[in-house]
């Protein structure tokens, strides 16, 4: 039973909480305005101009643009030969044209001339304005109890919004109430009668006054619709786009028409940045040793060298065991020196009794190994002096005093930084054309020139190389790359730009096509690469249509 | 609660339909007088200019028969050298509409014929 009157307690607790909570906060912001109504339109076309016309208040906006591009028209003299005469615009943004027209208010259909004469060209587009009968209110239906909550809740917003004393004063009242029933209910040896009075008096004093008790009936709670001031774009359920001229210029829309051109066929192939063979070089050492610096110090990374400089040298280092054999071999050549020296004297001394040939043979044999001895002894002496083969800029490798050099390991790689060659995998045997394209991953393109195909199989494919043409700035060894190189063939289909393909949402290829004025369906295509910047439409697309060709990502994220 | 959100996509598909019709219509052709003939509304109009002053345009209602331009009235916009040319055009004997331009009107003029029927219909030609 305590426990029954404490969950009472705690609820009235916490429903003056809750007004207090309320008290002069407001809602969040509120809920975006729905685009219920699109403003009454039309659009004109010819083929060098396209006019939508926007009747809002007693105004109407025209929106010139190009029909190919779908720029805005700026600077043209616009008329419009209307039912009640000739108004002539004025630009009050670029390529839009205000007509003061207070009978656009009225319902009803109005045949429009519009006369565009701009530098692009002059026209006369026509149009039929149809301003529609405003639309019947909605009449809503609701229960009973839908009625009475929201007329609860319409009074609580409204007193709330009016900052009414009374909700305080009704919260705080709750609050001591709670307090007063917490105080009675906790002393057990009060009487029962004591208990209901005490819950009688707190009923009563939480119950509204029969004088404020008036429940205000949902005097029409809906807001009437404000007048949209803007159009908002829309996707259709069948996936086209509502998209209206204003936000067309905000995203920046241009469309190209699409005519059939007949290119080269090209193939896109993975490679990566190498650095011409001509031009590039390996410093290495012949045998091991210790790296010492030459004068002026070792170059650094990036530092330019020029063909033959000396950029380090290498002392032969001598192992323990080699050493002690070396001195081993002195020794016994020293030995056997001494033996021939001797022997050499003794004969001279007996130069009668002795052949003149043994004397000169032992000459020889003790000039020998006095040559072995010094060459043997000389031995720690050859340092190795490492030479720059070409010109070039030190692209990879550090040298540092004292540092093992082994044979065959690089010290230094020198690169011509002006002379690069791109090295791409083919997977197909195709025959390819002199022409191609690289394209890095930020979009960047450079010119190629086929070179050679390897013959023999690098991983399943073929090694094909080009030369970068030109100056190439910020190329590096070993920067991976798509190569785009022309084969004989030719093949036919629609350019468009690379920007204007995207992805849809099953992950097939599609376009955006601007099918009127203000309305855009995409098309699934087939593409085939072409060069950096645009591809080839080889399906889906005919001539004669407008593709988007700038804005269509843009485009892509209207929901 | 469905019926904004339905009434939205209703007008949004009406509005549509009415684009998808626009695009269509008014695809100038040779006719039978030596003029280019278009759709007005639900009549085809040919406007035959020579190279003179005189304008003349031929009406045709939905299946090319000649329509006489008794009780009709007219007026022409029409762009030469860049700039606007407004007359009206009066039915004549032959049952066509004729009118005087201020200037020559070459035979491949840019512009527009705004028609009215004898029953108050309008309709407009483009050129």
């Amino acid at each position: 039973m305590r426990l029954l009157w404490g969950v009472v307690t705690a609820l009235i607790f916490a429903l003056a909480g809750a007004a207090n909570a309320h008290e002069g906060h407001d809602h969040g912001a509120p809920p975006p305005p729905v685009s219920t109504t699109i403003a009454p339109r039309v659009e004109a076309a010819s083929t060098t101009f396209e006019a939508v016309v926007v009747a809002r208040g007693t105004e109407m906006q025209v929106f010139i643009d190009s029909f190919a591009t779908n720029e805005p028209v700026t600077g043209a003299a616009v008329e419009i030969d209307t039912p009640t005469g000739i108004l002539a615009g004025t630009e009050t943004e670029p390529g839009v044209y205000a007509f003061a027209a207070p009978w656009v208010a009225s319902p009803g259909s109005y045949d429009l001339a519009i006369t565009v004469i701009a530098d692009a060209g002059f026209d006369v587009l026509v149009g039929s304005l149809t301003i529609p009968a405003p639309p019947a209110p909605p009449v809503v239906e609701a229960s009973t109890a839908e009625v009475l909550a929201a007329s609860v809740l319409g009074d609580l917003r409204a007193r709330l919004s009016a900052r009414d004393v009374s909700l305080a004063v009704v919260g705080g009242l709750g609050l001591l109430i709670g307090v007063v029933m917490m105080l009675v209910l906790r002393r057990p040896r009060r009487s029962g009668g004591a208990k209901v009075a005490a819950i009688f008096f707190a009923v009563v004093a939480a119950a509204p006054e029969p004088g404020k008790a008036e429940v205000a009936v949902a005097n029409a709670a809906l807001p009437a619709p404000a007048t949209a001031t803007r159009d908002v774009a829309q996707r259709f359920p069948d996936g086209g786009l509502f998209v209206p001229k204003g936000t067309q210029r905000v995203l920046g829309i241009r469309t190209l028409l699409t005519v059939n051109e007949k290119h080269g066929r090209r193939i896109e192939l993975p490679g990566r940045v190498i650095p011409d063979p001509n031009a590039s070089g390996y410093i290495q050492a012949s045998l091991e040793g210790r790296l010492v610096a030459p004068e002026g110090g070792f170059p650094q990374l990036g530092s330019v060298v020029k063909a033959g400089q000396l950029v380090a040298i290498v002392e032969p280092t001598i192992g323990a065991v080699d050493l002690a054999d070396r001195q081993q071999q002195i020794r016994e050549i020293e030995q056997q020196l001494e033996l021939v020296t001797k022997r050499l004297e003794r004969g001279r001394q007996l130069s009668n009794a002795i052949a003149k040939t043994e004397i000169e043979e032992l000459e020889i044999e003790q000039e020998s190994l006095i040559a072995q001895r010094d060459a043997l002894m000389s031995l720690t002496d050859i340092s190795e002096s490492l030479i720059a083969p070409v010109e070039g800029v030190i692209a990879a490798g550090q040298a540092i005093a004292g540092q093992i050099a082994s044979p065959g390991v690089t010290v230094y790689e020198i690169v011509d930084p002006d002379r690069f060659w791109v090295e791409a995998l083919s997977y197909r045997s195709e025959t390819l054309g002199t022409e191609a394209v690289a394209v890095f991953a930020d979009g960047t393109t450079v010119d190629l020139a086929y070179q050679g195909t390897g013959l023999a199989d690098q991983g399943q494919a073929v090694p094909v190389r080009f030369s970068v043409v030109g100056q190439a700035e910020g190329l590096r060894a070993g920067q991976l790359l798509r190569v785009i190189a022309a084969t004989p063939a030719d093949q036919e289909g629609i350019v468009v730009p690379r920007d204007a393909v995207l992805r849809g949402a099953n992950g097939q290829l599609v376009v955006y096509i601007k099918t009127n004025a203000e309305r855009f369906v995409q098309r699934e295509v087939r593409v085939e690469p072409l060069d950096g910047d645009t591809v080839l439409v080889v399906a889906g697309l005919e001539p004669g249509l407008r593709v988007v060709a700038e804005g269509a990502e843009l485009l892509n994220q209207i929901r | 609660m469905s019926f904004p959100k339905l009434s939205r996509r209703v007008s949004l598909a009406v509005i549509g339909s009415l684009f998808a019709v626009a695009a269509h219509a008014h695809e100038p052709r040779p006719g039978p007088n030596g003029g280019w003939k278009v759709d007005a509304g639900a009549w085809h109009a040919e406007l035959v200019a020579d190279g003179t002053t005189t304008v003349v345009v031929h009406l045709f209602d939905a299946g090319d028969r000649p329509v006489s331009a008794e009780g009709w009235s007219a007026n022409a916009i029409l762009l030469v050298d860049g700039a606007a040319q407004r007359f009206d055009l009066a039915p004549d004997a032959d049952g066509r509409l004729t009118g005087t331009a201020a200037v020559a009107v070459p035979k491949d003029v840019k512009g527009a014929i705004q028609l009215a029927a004898p029953d108050g219909t309008t309709a407009q030609a483009k050129y």
